[in-house]
């Protein structure tokens, strides 16, 4: 009994250090560790009753007296200097010392991450050697919240992680919220706080996919008969960014639901009713946001729905000679833009290629876009040797398609428009920053599972959506770069320095020294 | 407080009227010239070098800034250079008095500890500061070949002056605690380089300890002060750190007084 006493003291102490060095690498709280940890103290409490006579003999010691008190002080001393530091650190006080406030944040930013209610961890891919810019961006935000973490990968090292979040080069960062993940390719501290915008954002949003005039189907996978027509690609890749997706029968329902962020037409077979029509007009109008992806004939065109908003779907298909299309394996049909308007949309599409088999050029209604008071914006031109084909009997008959003088549309030909109004009430004046927002492309096989994958097809669908799907404006920061402060050395003066600096000036320290000893020997 | 500046004046003058004072600041400052040296030509190559290709393929001239990308780095060498060069320093404030027995004087004197232990922590840090000063010297040159920014140089020299003070005052603890000057420099060493590193560990770790081994680091309340933000927290964090090693030295002397 004795012996299990005396052993009990070490085997209890080992326990303790086992459990806290479970939990220190683990990092979780496990049943392992409480048993160590409740059995470890036992054992001690055990080691302590059988030895407390011993204890007391030691306590009463001299020595230990003044020992004890020695260790008690520090300790409390310790603990009060780690309180004071836990205070200081929670309520400091920083001073940005540089001329043009380098390392200080906005104050859009900062009261971003002062009303920050939710957890932000930000997490920059980089090379270990390159990553003092986000470090020095990230840090500043980590001072301003803790409610923000962050932490530096290097791609290379950790591939692992990299993995996790799919595509990642040198320079993204991933920005996680509670439920949703946003990816920024520039170290900016505009482009974080956006970021962080968007992922606190509260709710669920749902997109709406219209249904009933034969549209692509956004169940149907790439398997079975009709694979390579359905979406279900783009719907995964709409829930990968945590929309909520639901399908829309517009005749039963009579109207838009108030949920609804985006409403999808995606290439209707027959026309709308006009009842329809008039529900998602009337939608539009009170700062709906509609992505409207149509066909050539024999599909339907919804000549009416966009008619009240400047665009005029025409006749015809679109078909390119270049031969631009051959090089990815796409022929006449299938024309090959890479020619861009300046938008939100597109803006990351600068030098990429997205393609459109079978798609219909769209004009502008330049009568309408006054009346009206509409922004009307080109997305995708085709290029020069490209041209409306209005002969539509063309493929049936197998003759031989040509530019005809006249009848066809000659191209750059327009296969995307963007169509933004602000909202006004009843006495014509704006409603804040409310915005109808309608998106047009004159096609939507592009957005299908047999093309999403092409090229950049399915960034344009899904940055067309996260355009629709943003209610309210993101900030716009000042970029904040260190000043233009050079040092300006010709050869001479650099040798001057060399000299001076790393021979002169320690030599004469030395002499110094030898002097004072000399003197006083 | 008279007994107080008479240990401070005899300390001083132990250390500057051998040549050792000389030698030891002769070495700071030529490892720190080099450094400077190497820094500066790089950062004027870089910038010629950038300005070129700008030039050739007609883009807008880059944005170099001398302060963030040569000083902030020389500052964290300087702060590196220190934690080998201090232990040196303060090795021998009390351990040498225990070997050759004076130390008894100090304990049978009126004189209160806590008077000669801050009289031995003013004198190394007055050196200290005269090291630091005689580096400063370089960063004036600059001003003759550029326009460097002021504020982040100088938020820099309070950094080190901060962080050289946590290293002086475990030093001097670490000098009190043995009777042999190689052992107080190498444990000052040891443990100074360990809450140097801690930092890094704190990728290991769940992140509650991981952030909190950041905070306890030397090293990562410095680049506030390198970059030329002063943060009330790092501040109060090297008060702390220099404070609990001056306070533990007056512990250990204390205790040896009774265990006599």
């Amino acid at each position: 009994m004795k012996r299990f006493v005396d052993y009990s003291g070490i085997l209890g102490l080992l326990l303790l250090i086992a459990g806290g060095l479970i939990y220190v690498i683990t990092t979780t709280s496990s049943w392992l560790i409480t048993t160590f940890l409740i059995l470890g103290a036992l054992l001690l409490l055990v080691y302590i009753v059988g030895n407390i006579g011993n204890i007391q003999n030691y306590f009463s010691k001299r020595s230990t007296k003044y020992g004890t008190n020695a260790v008690v002080t520090s300790l409390i001393v310790l603990a009060i200097l780690l309180l004071v530091n836990f205070v200081a650190f929670r309520h400091t006080i920083r001073i940005d010392t540089t001329a043009n406030h380098q390392y200080s944040l906005s104050e859009q930013t900062q009261k971003i991450l002062k009303h920050l209610k939710k957890d932000v961890h930000v997490i920059g891919f980089f090379k270990s050697e390159e990553n003092q810019r986000a470090k020095d961006l990230f840090e500043e935000y980590a001072h301003l919240s803790s409610k923000f973490s962050y932490e530096l990968v290097d791609p290379d090292k950790r591939p692992a992680i990299a993995r996790k979040y799919g595509r990642i080069t040198y320079g993204t960062i991933i920005v996680e919220g509670p439920s949703k993940v946003e990816r920024i390719k520039k170290t900016t501290e505009e482009e974080l706080t956006n970021a962080i915008i968007k992922v606190t954002r509260e709710g669920k949003k749902w997109i709406y996919f219209l249904e009933g005039h034969g549209e692509h189907d956004i169940d149907q996978d790439m398997a079975g008969e009709t694979g390579r027509s359905g979406m279900a690609m783009a719907k995964k890749a709409l829930e990968n960014q945590y929309y909520g997706i639901k399908k829309l029968m517009l005749v039963t329902a009579k109207k838009i639901p108030s949920d609804c962020s985006v409403l999808v037409i995606a290439g209707p077979q027959t026309d709308l009713i006009q009842t329809e029509t008039a529900a998602i007009n009337a939608y539009l109008k009170k700062g709906g946001n509609v992505l409207a992806m149509i066909d050539p004939t024999p599909s339907a065109s919804l000549k009416d729905l966009l008619a009240p908003w400047g665009v005029v779907p025409d006749n015809d298909v679109v078909l390119d000679v270049s031969g631009v299309g051959q090089l990815f394996g796409a022929g006449p049909a299938i024309p090959v833009i890479n020619n861009y308007g300046n938008h939100m949309i597109t803006k990351d599409l600068k030098r990429m290629i997205t393609a459109f088999p079978l798609a219909r050029s769209l004009s502008k209604d330049k009568t309408i876009e006054k009346k009206n008071d509409l922004t009307i914006v080109d997305l995708l031109k085709t290029g020069p040797n490209s041209w409306g084909e209005t002969d539509l009997t063309l493929f049936e008959n197998q003759k031989k398609a040509g530019y005809n003088p006249g009848v066809d549309k000659k191209g750059p030909l327009t296969l995307g428009m963007v169509v933004t109004k602000d909202v006004k009430d009843s006495t014509g004046t704006p409603l804040g920053k409310k915005k109808s927002r309608l998106v047009v492309y004159g096609d939507s096989d592009f957005a299908t599972n047999a093309w999403f994958h092409f090229q950049k097809n399915g960034d344009l669908f899904l940055n067309s959506v996260n355009w629709l799907a943003e209610e309210q404006d993101l900030v716009a920061i000042r970029p904040r770069s260190p000043e233009d402060r050079r040092i300006n050395l010709t050869k001479a003066q650099s040798k001057l320095i060399f000299w001076v600096g790393v021979v002169l000036f320690p030599l004469a320290i030395v002499l110094l020294g030898i002097g004072v000893y000399a003197k006083r020997r | 407080m008279k007994s107080y500046l008479a240990i401070t004046d005899r300390e001083l003058k132990s250390y500057f009227v051998s040549p050792i004072a000389y030698i030891v600041i002769a070495l700071f400052i030529l490892i720190t010239g080099i450094f400077f040296y190497l820094i500066i030509s790089n950062f004027v190559e870089l910038s010629f070098r950038y300005t070129m290709q700008a030039q050739y393929y007609r883009m807008a001239p880059p944005k170099l800034n001398v302060n963030s990308m040569a000083i902030r780095p020389l500052l964290h060498n300087i702060s590196l250079f220190a934690l080998f060069w201090l232990p040196l320093l303060t090795m021998r404030l009390i351990a040498e008095e225990k070997k050759t027995g004076t130390i008894e004087l100090i304990f049978t004197s009126p004189v209160r500890t806590i008077e000669t232990v801050m009289a031995k922590f003013t004198a190394s840090t007055t050196l200290f500061v005269v090291m630091l000063a005689l580096t400063f010297l370089y960063m004036v040159s600059l001003f003759f070949f550029g326009n460097p920014e002021l504020g982040p140089i100088l938020s820099g020299y309070l950094g080190l002056l901060l962080i050289g003070m946590s290293y002086i005052a475990f030093g001097l603890f670490f000098s009190s605690i043995t009777d042999n000057q190689i052992i107080a420099a190498v444990a000052t060493f040891a443990f100074i380089l360990f809450f140097w590193a801690i930092g890094w560990m704190s990728g290991f770790v769940s992140p509650g300890v991981g952030s909190f081994l950041d905070k306890l680091s030397l090293i990562n309340h410095f680049d506030d002060f390198a970059k030329g933000v002063i943060d009330l927290g790092n501040i109060v964090y090297y008060l702390s750190f220099t404070f609990f090693g001056i306070f533990l030295t007056y512990i250990s002397l204390e205790s040896k007084k009774w265990r006599l």
